[in-house]
This record gives structure tokens, sequence and C-alpha cells, in this order.
């Protein structure tokens, strides 16, 4: 049997805890969870919250970091070597977090853009107007224009070039390092904006609205959905990600406990973005005559980049409170981007045997020149945010489905990861994960991606054309599902291993002891 | 804000923030963040597995 290789590595647990927790950490943190949690009951919603975090996101880290670590790849190489066939599913995660990667590095060049324009409030007296016209020259109706902003290419230069040097600086250097230094910067950060936001006027308004429970909500099956939606999205699971940064740990690491802090640490994290946003918006309530609920764009880049310039205008001292905030999504959005970035870089690295800068610089010019022509253009809103719904809400849950699925229904794999999640960690994993993984979990998922296809199809989104839909947002996962197909039937110059040769028991402890810290 | 945002605020933190030290803490106390393990008097790591 072939004998496992080694890998890039993590310079001990604590960066790859980081590096997890970094790529967590992201924009739907601050934007998405304090409206979700306002908008499904309250504090109330921590009940389904917590239980969604513990009988979901939870078990499914675990997985994720079960599977890089023992099958020691990226995505396609993992499930390649798990099953006959299951190279497909490894680049259809790889796909979708293309389709991500494209989109994200757009926002990241507007958050990038908003943290200067704070300085000189650049946005004027209307902050709506501002975003959509000047800034991003918005169309009127959704559609497919060529026409591509001019200024949103400087900013979107610098974001890529990042993205880019990191890539090529490697997982220690690159990844850990930027980690290290970003994500302590984020929390301090974000923990000034926080406490500067409760000492605004009316800030007290803004937290008894997010907290005061509406436990009539609890009988709600839509705001169980929308818990289980929230972590799912958040923790950065199911494709990819966490399969291919736990399988740069050294055989002796412990899994479990990390994946416990690097879960909690995201939660954590939503509740502080809770409180300063909704302490925020309180002031903006009040500074205008008007209560909480009567606000809009709570949720979204609506709320970035309309209603907190909006309350940074209203503010004493706003501009340094602009610089926190935008600057803290710049943060936040840049240490998911390059967790995402990864996926699909170690996957080409692999396939191709191709050298990591090489690989980084593929990626990164074919991405940044998809972003330029779809999401930099008088038309790039509309097409965002038609292809990240349809990309999270069906490809993503999609992706979950099969993984947890195949790997326990037809593999009956869970009891080897289940014992080898235990041989390397503190924190033991029981029947009970199993239970969760392939009944649970499968179950709300199916319920979720039934709900939101049925509606989609019904209803469709935000008012846009039927054929815009089709061709933006059921044509994108049709895209990643193509694309699975295409880089599976291609050959690769490594030889083609897989789950009938290679071991994963053939990388033994001693062949990294002497790197066990 | 009403003594039940306070309350559930106070939930919030105590639960999520204490979930979060709980774990940091048996993520020391493995061993997993550098340094030894805890050990018995023979030398076995006690606690609760040797990572």
């Amino acid at each position: 049997m072939a004998k496992a290789t080694k890998r890039e590595n993590w310079s001990g647990q604590t960066g790859f805890l980081l590096a997890a927790i970094g790529s967590a950490v992201g924009l739907g943190n601050i934007w998405r969870f304090p409206g979700v949690a306002y908008e499904n009951g309250g504090g109330a919603f921590l009940i389904p919250y917590l239980v969604a975090l513990l009988t979901a996101g939870i078990p499914i880290l675990f997985l994720d970091y079960a599977l890089g670590h023992r099958y020691q790849g990226s995505a396609p190489t993992v499930f390649r070597r798990l099953f006959r066939g299951g190279e497909s599913l490894g680049w259809f995660q790889v796909a979708i977090s293309f389709v991500i990667m494209c989109y994200y590095g757009v926002i990241l060049a507007w958050a990038a853009s908003f943290t200067y324009f704070s300085i000189n409030e650049a946005w004027g007296e209307d902050p709506t107007a501002f975003f959509t016209g000047t800034y991003l020259e918005l169309a009127e109706q959704p559609g497919l224009s060529l026409d591509v902003v001019g200024h949103l290419l400087l900013p979107l230069l610098v974001v890529w070039l990042a993205v880019l040097f990191v890539m090529v600086l490697g997982v220690q250097n690159g990844l850990e390092k930027a980690n290290v230094i970003f994500l302590p910067l984020l929390v301090i950060l974000f923990a000034i904006l926080v406490v500067r936001a409760l000492f605004l006027d009316g800030a007290m308004e803004g937290l008894n609205a997010l907290f005061t429970p509406d436990f009539s909500q609890l009988t709600n099956t839509d705001v169980w959905l929308a818990a289980y939606s929230q972590i799912f999205f958040s923790l950065s699971i199911a494709f990819g990600i966490m399969i291919t940064y736990s399988s740069y740990l050294r055989r002796r690491s412990d899994l479990t406990t990390t994946g416990l802090v690097a879960g909690f640490a995201n939660s954590s994290f939503e509740i502080l973005a809770g409180i300063g946003v909704f302490a925020t918006l309180g002031f903006m309530a009040t500074a205008s005559g008007v209560g909480v609920q009567d606000l809009e764009g709570i949720t979204g880049p609506i709320l970035s980049f309309v209603t907190f310039p909006q309350i940074i205008s209203m503010m004493p001292g706003g501009p340094i409170f602009g610089v926190l905030f935008f600057g803290s999504l710049v943060l936040a959005g840049f240490t998911s981007m390059i967790s995402i970035a990864q996926v699909v870089v170690a996957a080409l690295q692999e396939k191709f045997e191709l050298a990591r800068a090489a690989a980084a610089a593929l990626v990164v010019g074919v991405c940044g020149t998809i972003s330029i022509l779809l999401f930099a253009t008088t038309t790039g809103l509309y097409t965002l945010d038609t292809v990240d719904k349809y990309i999270n809400e069906i490809g993503i849950i999609t992706s979950a489905i099969v993984m947890t699925l195949v790997v326990s229904w037809r593999l009956r794999k869970l009891p080897e990861l289940q014992a080898h999640l235990n041989r390397v960690s503190a924190f033991q994993v029981g029947a009970w994960w199993r239970v969760l993984l392939s009944v649970v979990v499968p179950v709300m998922l199916l319920v979720m991606v039934g709900t939101t296809g049925l509606s989609l199809i019904t209803d469709g989104y935000e008012g846009y054309p039927t054929w815009y839909l089709n061709l933006m947002g059921w044509g994108v996962v049709g895209f990643a599902i193509v694309f699975a197909i295409v880089f599976t039937l291609i050959p690769g110059r490594r030889g083609r291993e897989d789950h009938t040769t290679f071991d994963p028991e053939s990388l033994r402890d001693e062949d990294d002891l002497e790197e066990v810290r | 804000m009403t003594g039940t945002a306070i309350a559930f605020l106070l939930l919030a933190i105590i639960v999520v923030w204490g979930g979060l030290g709980l774990a940091v803490f048996y993520y020391r106390r493995s061993g997993a963040s550098g340094g030894e393990p805890v050990r018995d008097r023979e030398g076995h790591v006690s606690f609760p597995h040797d990572t």
C-alpha cells in the first residue's frame, strides 16, 4: 500500500486553531447574525441557535477535521481516497469555494474602500445614493452588463495582490502568520467599537430589542431553520476549508478540543457583533426618533454600506468609528478569504503537481478576472446577491447532505472516523456523534434545502427576472457540478492512487514525532 | 433595558463565552496548546489522553 505523504504543516496546534477561527469569523458574523437573531425571536433565538451549534455545527466540524486529518489532502484527494468516484464530491466543494472566492474579493474591496471613505465621510448626506449610485453605479435592472466600474479596480487589485502574497508564502508563513496577526487585531478593533457603541445614546434600546425574547417564535419552524442556517454558514463547514486546513495538522494533534474552541469562539464573536451592531442601531433609532423595530436595512451589505455610514455621519467621532467598523470587516473577511482560496490552490497543487506560487497565481488570476467581469460591473450587486444566495443555500447544503449521507450510510465510515478522533483527541466523541451526523444533520439539511429550493422555484428571489435567476442562480449551481465532473475526468499528473491503495494508518507517530512540540 | 433583556444578555454571555472558556480550559489541559499534558506520579498522562 502507498504510504501517506508528509505535507506542509502548521507550526503547532495553536496556529491551526487561530486559522480555523479566522476562517469561521467572517462577514456573516458581523452583518448576518445580529439581524437574523433579532428577526427570529431575539433572546429566545439563543435556544435554537445553541441547539444548532451543538447538534449540527460542531458535529460537522468534527467530521471535516477527521476526514482531512485521516486522509491527508485537499477535498478531492480526501474523497478519492475515501471511495471510488469520491473525487467529484471534492471538486464540487472546490467549485463552491472558487465561486465564493470570486465575489468575496469584491466585498472585501468595498470594505477597504469604505474604510478610506470613513475618514472624511465621503458618502455625504445620502449614503444610499452614494453606495448604489456614485460608488457601484448600479443599473436599474438586473442583467448582464460588461460595463466595468473603473474605480472598483484599484481596491480589487489590492485585495487580490494581498491574497496572492499570502498564498505564495504557504501554510506556515502565509496563512498562519496572517491569522496570528489579523485575528487578535480584529478582536481588539471590534472590542473598541463595541465599547464605544455601548456608550452611545440609545444603545440600551438597541440591546433591549435584540435580547428581549419572543418565546412564541420557538414553535415556528422557520426560526429553527434560520438557526441551523446561521450556524451552518458561519462555521465554514462542508465546502472543503476545514478538510484542507486539518490536513496540515501533524499526526498527533488534538482535533475535537480544537473544534470545540473554534466553534465556541465563532459564536462568541457573533454575540459580540450582536451587541455592537444593535447598540449602534439603538443610537440611530433614538437619534431619528423612531423605534428599533422601524429601522430598515439591518442585515447584509445594506447594513454595512448604507445603514452604518448613516450612523457614522450622525455620531460624534464618526470617522474613527467608521475606520474601526470597516477595518474589522476587512480583517474578518480577509482571514476567511485566504481560507477559501487555500481550498482551490491546494486542490490544483495536488492534482497537477503545481508549485504553490504557480497554483496561487493561476487561481488569483482567474478569480480576479471573473470578479471584474461579473461583479465589478454596473450589474455586479445583483449578480453577487444572486450567486451568493444559490451557491450557499443550494450548493453548500447539497454538498453537506451528500457528504454526511455517503460517509455515514453508504461507506459506514463513522465508527472508523470516531475512533480516529478519539485516538488523537482529549475530548472523546461517543455514539451521539454518529447519530447526529447520520440522522439529525441530514434531516435538518434536507428540510433546509427543500424549503429554500421550493421557495426559489415558486417565488423566485428578490423579484429578479426568472431568466436571470436561472442563469446566475441555478446556472452557478450547474457550473459547480460541471466543474466537478470536468476536473474529476481530467487526468492529473500524480498517479491515480485511490481508496484501494491509500492506507490512512501508514503514517505513524514516529514519522513526525521529532516535530511534535 | 428590561430585566428580561438583561437576563438573556447575561445568559448569552455566560453560555457562549462560558462554553468558550471551558473549551479553552480543556484545550490547555490536554497539552494541545503546547507544553506537557498533565501527568500522574508514575509519569503517565492522566488527563484525559496523551495528545
